[in-house]
């Protein structure tokens, strides 16, 4: 089934030769229907109300009103994306029944651009993991073959769009999570600028990094979502002011540096689409690739997983079932009940991270991991400033390997280890691109990471559109 | 049995635990114990980086602190607490509008002043 982009689904709706109802049926089909269900993509499918919504829409339209830009199009956000109305469990046991008191602004957006919301899609819970299979529903499975991991911590949303269930879906990108199961699952996975996409309505799990991100067949629709989501939210202080998200116009030059300390001890998959990626980059006129040298990279996991785990620890104290949560019907004083509710809350790898945060912030430790931690930070920074005088956009493959066996990886610190390529980005707050090699056909799917200086967003997706038209990917046949 | 790491020790476990809220079976320590030992050996690498010249980040975009005016026009809606009907999916938890919690203090004596014995550090 090729699939179709959104603006053109959208404006069939707008010209009435198609409808909401129609679409939505089918991609409510398809989420129910036994492939969907086999890899376990939805933590809930909101069949009523996206039913209502799609009705609501094709009134409108009967009615002569205008639609929105999104009309009737289907989508699935992560459920860690509050949703008024509904639950949003983050995968974990102590919000398995927290309904949603309000609807986060990313997701308001798009709903007022009149796209319909069919459900909410698995994670690792709350986000902390890169496989998917950290979650209170079970893992996800990948559709491009499904005794593999889709990715995490956004592999629902992956396997959404991956599956052809609908055209595309929110995650949330905090140290990759949703450029790792995009480059696993195959498809575009991008993380904007931090601050470009309000925070406002997402559970927070590292606020000075999580990025609303999206996962889509193209980088062209890519654009077109952020253009509806950006812009400067009162209810979130870090966001920014957009700027232009279309490529910079006359920029037909372009110098690309490959970053040396990613393009060792890869998978023989993986080196070898990136050698195809090489390839066809070079067959562009005026593109240039050269080697980059950013030795402050081996530096970024381990400041990653001390700086994560501390905000981890801070943003996961709300959670002790007091004003909402699950309560486990625990009694005494106040101390013990929170205690008893978040013990049965969490799941393991929730409190691996939480005492670790607990750890390198404790007096004593301070000075030595977080206090550093964020040294090494801002030299990180600075690297990649440096680095971006020299050329116009970076490159790397997403992940050392490609998806891996269902249980295969148990050991923490090795599941850490899947994260080495995304992390810097995320630490930096730079946009970055996840791009399936060689088109959405490619078997095993392997994505080319394309990063840019802060703001740069426009820059990374113009890139992303020239390698996907050299391609003719994102048009083809999956199989 | 693996030796447990020495990067940590199980009475930090059992404190970071007690910090966190969280309770830990005994099998639980050990594991953790092994886990976030490992973790920390990995992380320790930090040690040896040199961060000379560079002071610590807080947040990326180069954002201050705000302040807004000390007047008493209306706050934004997002500053605003919710409306009861928001609040509704947490209903059973609303006494009057306010959150019922458990008692956060142990029973004390009448004539005495409270100790520190709740804290938990």
């Amino acid at each position: 089934m090729k699939p179709t982009p959104i603006d053109q689904l959208a404006r069939a709706v707008q010209a009435g030769d198609e409808t909401a109802a129609g679409l939505v049926d089918r991609a409510l089909a398809a989420a129910a229907g036994p492939e969907a269900a086999g890899l376990n993509i939805f933590t809930e499918i909101l069949a009523d109300s996206a039913r209502a919504a799609a009705d609501k829409i094709d009134r409108k339209r009967q009615a002569g009103k205008s639609l929105g830009r999104l009309a009737g199009v289907p989508f699935a956000v992560k459920d860690n994306f509050l949703v008024g109305g509904t639950k949003t469990t983050a995968a974990a046991p102590i919000l398995d029944s927290f309904t949603a008191p309000y609807t986060g602004t990313c997701v308001q957006r798009l709903l007022e651009e009149d796209a319909v919301l069919i459900g909410k899609t698995n994670l690792d819970a709350f986000a902390h993991g890169t496989t998917t299979e950290n979650s209170g529903f079970g893992p996800t499975k990948n559709p491009a073959d499904p005794a593999l991991v889709p990715g995490g911590s956004s592999g629902g949303s992956a396997a959404a769009v991956a599956a052809g269930v609908c055209p595309f879906a929110l995650g949330t990108d905090t140290g990759g999570s949703v450029r790792l199961p995009a480059s696993f699952c195959g498809v575009v996975g991008y993380k904007p600028t931090y601050g470009l996409l309000s925070r406002y309505g997402l559970v927070a799990m590292a606020s000075s990094t999580d990025c609303p991100a999206t996962l889509t067949n193209s980088s062209a629709e890519a654009v077109r979502l952020a253009e509806i989501m950006a812009g400067i939210d009162p209810a979130d202080g870090t966001t920014i002011d957009p700027g232009r998200l279309a490529p910079p116009p006359g920029k037909k030059q372009l110098r690309l540096g490959l970053i040396s300390q990613f393009d060792r001890k890869l998978e023989p998959a993986v080196a070898a689409a990136l050698e195809e990626a090489r390839t066809a980059i070079a067959g562009q006129d005026g593109l240039e690739v050269m080697p980059v040298d950013l030795p402050s990279l081996d530096l970024a996991l381990a400041c990653y997983y001390i700086l994560v785990p501390a905000e981890i620890s801070s943003n996961l104290s709300r959670y002790d079932g007091l004003r909402y949560g699950a309560t486990g019907g625990a009694a005494g004083q106040a101390g013990a009940v929170m205690t008893a509710n978040r013990s049965a809350g969490f799941l393991a790898e929730n409190k691996r991270r939480i005492m670790l945060g607990t750890y390198v912030l404790s007096s004593g430790y301070y000075d030595a991991y977080f206090d550093r931690a964020q040294r090494v930070r801002q030299r990180l920074v600075d690297d990649f400033a440096r680095v971006f005088g020299e050329v116009d956009l970076l490159l790397s493959p997403v992940a050392p390997m490609t998806a891996f066996p269902l249980g295969s990886k148990t050991d923490p610190l090795a599941l850490y280890q899947v994260d080495l390529m995304t992390v810097p980005a995320s630490l930096a707050g730079l946009p970055a691109v996840s791009l399936p090699i060689g088109g959405l056909q490619r078997r095993p799917p392997v994505g080319l990471q394309l990063i840019g200086p802060a703001g740069g967003d426009g820059a990374v997706l113009g890139l992303a559109r020239r390698l996907e038209d050299a391609w003719g990917g994102n048009r083809e046949e999956r199989p | 049995m693996p030796e447990p790491n020495p990067a940590i020790s199980r009475q930090t476990v059992r404190s970071l635990a007690r910090l966190a809220h969280i309770d830990l079976t005994p099998a639980e320590e050990a594991s953790y114990q092994r886990e976030l030992g490992a973790i920390l050996e990995f992380v320790n690498q930090l040690e040896q980086a040199d961060v000379s010249g560079y002071q610590p980040l807080h947040q990326v975009g180069g954002l201050t602190n705000r302040w807004r005016a000390d007047d008493d026009k209306p706050l934004a809606p997002a500053q605003q607490p919710p409306p009861a009907d928001l609040l509704e999916p947490l209903a059973g938890r609303l006494v009057d509008g306010q959150f019922k919690v458990p008692r956060p203090l142990a029973e004390l004596p009448s004539d005495d002043i409270p100790s520190n014995e709740a804290d938990p550090n």
